[in-house]
């Protein structure tokens, strides 16, 4: 039915003409999509978040509800994680000793020819494998991060908005509230909530959403209280929009640069909060696992088995760039002056000019 | 002295490109002139036209996708192609320049005196302090500051515009240059004020017999001013010559056009006014009406407008006239309901606006629409044209295809391409981003439209195409329209009534050939007297009575 519905749209947009085409009102959501999908950067960004996302899930399952304690399973005598397993197409898990491969377990994954072997990532001293830990502390990091970048923007969009917007004794009580929050350490705040609210990312990650908003409500509310100024807010408000439509309709899409670039670093700094609270033992903690965690448990191994860092290392890194490449397309697609100029200036161009003066000479 | 004799600058063939999406646009292209001591230059065009980056090249300040050719010689050295050291030196010291927007030329955290000194002392290093100051309050007097000792302590923001610009000027005074650029120097001014100032720069040139080029798009000023013009269009010169000569015999037909988009104060014929229908209501009636700044902190409760009474009846344009900081603002934005009223009675298409509940708040908007006066910050930068048009009519709850045909037929009334609905804001110029305005003002077939100088930020010739525009819209649909501008010649286009204000009281209202023709208040004769005519001759010869009556 979608499919009919789709192919009578196409045909009629085959018989619109060009001229009519280009006169179509293009709402500001169609325009940002075209402009975010040019930019190769975050586009590439986003695929490789969907691809390590879909890896990590996919590769060793999941486990649902339980509250992640080791249990044997009275029916084979393995190890098993409380709640319901979905298993995944990796054929070991995160939680098991194995016997170990290679001696010191050291990556069986061969570049040349390509081969992954039995594990790619190698193991450590108990035999556990590497992949199957990395996939899983992804899974969970991945939860955080987007648990903190959602729940976080969410408040301090809202908070900022409607502080800068009202201002007079809203903004007043919101902000004195933002305070209250500012002044007490975000690391001493997470780790007496993660204590008492158990070590799952789920939690983790709502209870840090729920307590990192503070600066970008601080900086929605300075955009805010510039922006409501604004002529064309009058414009609005005298053509007759309600106060809840100029502050997202027409105020936010103008400070979404300020909101996005802040919001990617806050989901770059997630990592390294739970990281720290995964290390300090009230974070994710074990049996289950994260990035971080991984690289603080073995963190007396660095010299002799140092592939016990580089793959948590190589995913950190990886995500967090990713979401700052993607921040940086949203940023740009939502600005409709961002242009590019060549540069006429500093070394690279007085280098060329060099060049070109040497060859005109010859 | 006969070196002195000298011509200051002389350009031969000066062009400025800018690289624009890959390839070098020519913003101005063969540009020739000489100015020589005591003598003042005009450049006129529109915006665009490559006015202001010709002289900017002169002072090397292009931006850095800017490139310059040709020659500029200042006494015999040639500043094209110079090094960045001793343009350095050359700026402040031999060029000096004048900004348009004195708020935001200096800068606001430091003291008028602090930045004059700091000019000085560039340029001076061997003096002290003190011989700086003595001197900064010296060039204070000179440019007629009434208290020069309070304005060398003042910030910027605690003078007023034209205060400003003296300090301004007499900042760029402060090392006797020998060429001064004044880029739009009145632009932002009230028109008694601008009168002051081009006072003072024309004494201010005799005096230190130094060259002035001045850039401007008024006539008025031109014609009051400059003894040589050149005209400029995309960034060719079209005309050059003496200034009385071009006025009197312009040879472009581009010339032609721009002189006669010049509104004259007073050449337009008086209509009869149509006898009003009896029984019909006004659409906006204004009795008694207060309107008060709430206090805030520390300042005081502020009495913005006191005591007002007006009337616009259908089919009618009231000019409300006045000098910045007058009130005619306030006035307009309590009309469509932005402003709190402190008492009086306030009545727009039929609706009570004192006390007025949200819903009717909401249902009388339908019936008014505003065109504010930056086109820049009215329109919103994130949205596509097409989008803030259609937004009144979205919240009149219409269906997409209705609103779609009456975008369509909007961007037709206000002669814009339709194709240009998906732009943005900053692809369109200045006059096409204000009838994108008046376009989204009209959207709903409004019973009053209040226009809040809605050309001011535009050139003369676009205008004149906008003023045109509205006129035959308003001529069409019939609607009432408070027009609230600081220009009397374009009021007198248009209005058919024209109050005066003067500090926040309606000081005189009545048809437009009482107060025009026959002003009663001394104040309306005095805002009538400074508007600068488009005509050399005319002008030389009202600055000598007034010189005379002093």
């Amino acid at each position: 039915m979608a499919k009919k519905k789709r192919n009578e749209d196409a045909q009629l947009n085959s018989e619109i003409s060009i001229e009519q085409r280009e006169t179509e009102g293009l709402s500001l959501g169609t325009i940002v999509r075209r402009r975010f999908l040019a930019h190769r950067a975050a586009i590439a960004s986003l695929i490789a978040l969907a691809v390590i996302t879909l890896l990590a899930f996919t590769s060793v399952g999941i486990v649902i509800g339980g509250n992640g304690s080791l249990i044997t399973d009275p029916n084979t005598g393995r190890l098993a994680v409380d709640g319901f397993r979905v298993p995944g197409w990796w054929t070991y898990n995160w939680y098991e000793n194995y016997d170990i491969l290679n001696p010191g377990g050291t990556p069986t994954m061969t570049l040349w020819p390509f081969s992954p072997g039995e594990h790619p990532f190698g193991q450590d001293t108990l035999g556990k494998d590497i992949f199957a830990r990395v996939m899983r502390g992804t899974q969970q990091s991945l939860t955080v991060i987007f648990l903190v970048g959602l729940i976080s923007t969410v408040l301090g969009v809202v908070i900022g908005s409607v502080a800068g917007f009202f201002r007079g004794w809203l903004d007043s009580l919101l902000m004195r509230f933002t305070d209250t929050i500012i002044i007490i350490p975000t690391l001493v705040l997470g780790a007496v909530l993660g204590r008492t609210f158990g070590g799952n990312a789920w939690s983790l990650g709502i209870l840090l959403g729920l307590i990192a908003w503070t600066g970008l409500a601080r900086l929605v509310r300075a955009e805010f209280l510039a922006l409501r100024e604004r002529e064309f807010v009058d414009a609005a408000r005298v053509a007759g929009a309600s106060n809840f439509r100029i502050i997202f309709r027409h105020i936010l899409p103008n400070s979404i640069g300020v909101i996005v670039v802040n919001a990617t670093l806050l989901m770059s700094a997630a990592i390294l909060i739970e990281t720290s609270l995964s290390f300090l033992g009230f974070g994710i903690t074990s049996p289950d696992i994260s990035l971080g965690q991984i690289i603080s448990e073995y963190n007396e191994a660095f010299k002799t088995r140092p592939w016990l860092f580089w793959y948590p290392g190589l995913f950190i890194v990886v995500i967090a760039l990713a979401i700052n490449f993607v921040g940086d397309g949203l940023r740009d697609a939502f600005d409709p002056r961002q242009r590019r100029l060549p540069r006429t200036d500093g070394a690279i161009q007085d280098l060329k000019r060099l060049i070109g003066k040497r060859r005109a000479g010859k | 002295m006969s070196e002195d004799k000298r011509t200051i600058i002389e350009a031969t063939g000066l062009s400025v490109d800018f690289w624009v999406d890959g390839e070098w646009i020519m913003a101005a292209s063969g540009v020739n002139f000489s100015v020589g001591p005591g003598e003042v230059l005009a450049i006129v065009g529109e915006s665009g036209s490559g006015k202001s980056t010709s002289a900017m090249s002169l002072l090397g300040l292009l931006p850095v996708n800017g490139r310059s050719a040709g020659s500029v010689k200042l006494r015999g050295e040639e500043l094209v192609g110079a090094d960045k050291a001793r343009l350095r030196q050359i700026r402040g010291k031999e060029i000096a320049a004048i900004f348009q927007e004195p708020m935001t030329a200096l800068n606001p955290v430091y003291t008028i005196g602090f930045q004059i000194v700091e000019a000085i002392q560039v340029h001076n290093s061997g003096m002290t302090n003190a011989q700086a100051k003595s001197k900064a309050l010296e060039l204070l007097a000179m440019v007629e500051l009434p208290d020069p000792e309070k304005a060398f302590n003042s910030y910027p923001h605690q003078l007023s515009g034209g205060q400003r610009q003296r300090a301004m000027i007499a900042q760029s005074i402060s090392c006797d240059p020998l060429l001064l650029i004044a880029d739009e120097p009145t632009t932002a001014l009230d028109v008694t004020v601008q009168a002051e100032i081009l006072n003072l720069l024309r004494e201010l040139n005799k005096r230190l017999n130094s060259a002035i080029i001045l850039i401007t798009h008024d006539m008025g000023v031109v014609a009051d001013l400059s003894d040589h013009m050149i005209v400029m269009k995309d960034g060719l010169v079209v005309e050059a010559g003496s200034t009385i000569d071009i006025f009197k015999r312009p040879a472009h037909q581009y010339t032609k056009e721009l002189l006669a988009a010049v509104p004259h104060l007073g050449t337009v014929s008086v209509a009869e006014l149509r006898p009003r229908d009896g029984s019909a209501t006004p659409s906006l009636k204004m009795e008694a009406l207060n309107i008060e700044y709430p206090k805030r902190g520390k300042v005081p409760a502020f009495l913005a407008v006191k005591d007002a009474t007006l009337e616009i009846y259908p089919g009618e344009v009231l000019g409300l006239v006045g000098e910045s900081g007058s009130g005619k603002t306030t006035i307009a934005r309590a009309v469509v309901g932005l402003m709190p009223i402190k008492s009086g009675q306030l009545e727009v298409a039929g609706q009570k606006m004192v006390g007025v509940s949200k819903n009717d708040l909401q249902a009388v908007r339908r019936n008014i629409g505003i065109v504010f006066q930056d086109p820049g910050s009215s329109l919103n930068p994130r949205w596509p044209i097409g989008q803030s048009i259609q937004e009144p009519l979205l919240l009149a709850s219409q269906s997409p295809k209705e609103r779609n045909d009456r975008v369509g037929e909007l961007l037709d009334m206000v002669e814009l391409p339709k194709s240009y609905r998906n732009r943005y804001p900053h692809e369109l110029s200045g006059g096409q981003r204000q009838r994108v305005g008046i376009a989204r003002a009209l959207a709903l077939n409004p019973k009053l439209l209040v226009a809040d100088e809605p050309t001011s930020a535009l050139d003369v010739s676009v205008q004149a195409r906008v003023l045109e525009l509205l006129q035959e819209i308003q001529k069409k649909q019939q609607f009432a329209t408070l027009f609230v501008s600081h220009d009397l010649a374009v009021v007198d286009l248009l209005s058919d009534h024209i109050a005066v204000m003067q500090h926040g009281v309606i000081v005189e209202q009545g048809s437009k050939d009482q107060i025009l023709r026959n002003p009663q208040q001394e104040y309306t004769k005095r805002l009538i007297a400074a508007v600068p005519v488009p005509d050399p001759e005319e002008q030389a010869k009202r600055r000598q009575a007034s010189r005379n009556s002093k």
